[in-house]
């Protein structure tokens, strides 16, 4: 035991003499920093589709005739007559994209000048709906007022929007997810203040030059910086 | 129970003594021709502050001129998007050492694996060191792209600096690492088609991702 405790002293004293040169050894002067971040690309997932296969070259029936043709065309072409109807364009966004988006619907619409009556007044018993809202030829007295009030109807909802809009969402959808019906009433469907008539209707169908319509549409979403 | 302990506190004690030893060995083994004089002296001044700042990306960026929120993470991720742009506070260090230094700085630039569009290959990022643009579009691929940029951050690893150096006049060392995506520059390498389609993939919960992580160490040379 007398000499296990001098030997302790020894080896005590021993690391307290050679600790200083050790720690000498090892240190030095040092800073270190460190940053760091990181990022994913934002969303985008915008889905569009606008499809317009307004006219047939034929149409079927209604009622006792659902299951007769009761319009066809004789060279091809698509043709519109009294009673016909359809789906002019229909057109959808869907997605919630992280940036702010310009909306950009463009609707063309072209008539030829062969809407008109015996009298020489336009004359265009087409009716368009559009959700809540009808276009109905018979209220304008000129093509070029019945286009710009129904592209106006269709390219309704134009302009930018704000991060994560829904467009899909039920409350915001309204104007960005629409189908547009054309229709072409026969003589009195369109109502008692509408002034409809064979007559006029019975002109359009006669002429040498056939009244026509034409429409396209474009849809277009992107980022706004 | 007394004499149980003994025979440890030798054994630590000269484990100690060994491992001490080897320093005083180390600092003592050498030819020495010892002559003497008096002298005194101050520890040598260190003083040098490494700092970097993270904050590269947001959940959200404004429109140029500021009044308009034009990107916001709908999950408040860090985004980015094409006409956005950040700042990484790069490498910040500071003072005039009385020893001469050297830096180990490491960069850890990490795109993942969907920087996709077109069917190849696509990384419309620029990012900017010491003033020198590296487009991940002039890169075949990520592995390229991160190289290129883990480079120009290290470049002068290894430099020795003598004492007294102001380190924050070192050429290529402070400074930030900036980045953009550019907007709308539609062309031979970066379209609108990609651009989307990074965008889609994202919507789709494939983002591509990236990151930047640097360390700076500034030491005493020996």
């Amino acid at each position: 035991v007398k000499y296990l405790s001098k030997i302790i002293y020894i080896l005590i004293f021993l690391v307290m003499v050679t600790s200083p040169y050790a720690g000498h050894t090892y240190a030095e002067y040092a800073r270190q920093s460190t940053g760091e971040d990181s990022a994913r690309v934002s969303r985008f997932g915008i889905t569009t589709t606008a499809t317009c296969n307004a006219f047939l070259v034929s149409y079927m029936g209604t009622g006792e005739y659902a299951d007769e043709t009761t319009v066809a065309s004789t060279d091809g072409a698509k043709v519109f007559a009294p009673g016909t109807s359809g789906i002019l364009c229909e057109y959808h966004i869907t997605g919630t994209p992280e940036v702010r988006t310009l909306v950009t619907k463009t609707a063309t619409v072209t008539m030829n000048d062969q809407w008109t009556n015996d009298e020489g007044d336009f004359y265009c018993p087409l009716s368009f709906t559009i959700g809540e809202t009808t276009v109905n030829g018979l209220n304008y007295t000129s093509s070029a007022a019945l286009i710009a009030a129904l592209e106006a109807e269709m390219e309704r909802g134009n302009g930018a929007y704000g991060t994560n809009y829904d467009f899909a969402n039920a409350s915001t959808s309204a104007v960005h997810n629409r189908v547009v019906y054309w229709h072409w009433p026969l003589e009195g469907a369109h109502g008692s203040e509408i002034t409809q008539t064979m007559e006029n209707d019975n002109a359009l169908g006669n002429k040498a030059v056939k009244p026509t319509f034409a429409v396209s549409f474009e849809l277009t979403v992107e980022q706004v910086d | 129970l007394k004499y149980n302990y003994l025979p440890r506190i030798i054994c630590v004690l000269l484990a100690m003594v060994m491992i001490s030893t080897i320093g005083v060995g180390y600092t003592f083994s050498k030819y020495v021709v010892d002559s003497r004089a008096d002298d005194n002296a101050r520890v040598t001044k260190f003083g040098v502050t490494a700092v970097i700042e993270a904050g590269a990306f947001s959940d959200t960026y404004k429109s140029p001129d500021g009044t308009l929120t034009t990107v916001d993470s709908i999950d408040t991720a860090k985004v980015l998007a094409p006409g956005t742009e950040g700042t990484f506070s790069g490498i910040n260090v500071h003072g005039s050492p009385e020893v001469a230094v050297k830096f180990l700085i490491t960069a850890d630039l990490d795109l993942g694996d969907n920087w996709v569009a077109g069917g190849g290959y696509y990384c419309p990022i620029t990012v900017t060191v010491n003033g020198t643009d590296y487009c991940g579009l002039d890169y075949a691929s990520a592995d390229a792209f991160e190289a290129a940029v883990e480079a120009a951050i290290t470049l002068i690893n290894d430099q020795v600096y003598a004492p007294g150096t102001n380190l924050a006049e070192i050429p290529g060392l402070n400074g930030d690492y900036s980045w953009f995506w550019t907007f709308r520059a539609d062309g031979v390498k970066q379209t609108v088609e990609k651009d989307t389609e990074l965008g889609d993939n994202a919507a789709a919960g494939n983002p591509a991702e990236l990151s930047l992580a640097v360390t700076v160490k500034v030491e005493q040379v020996d």
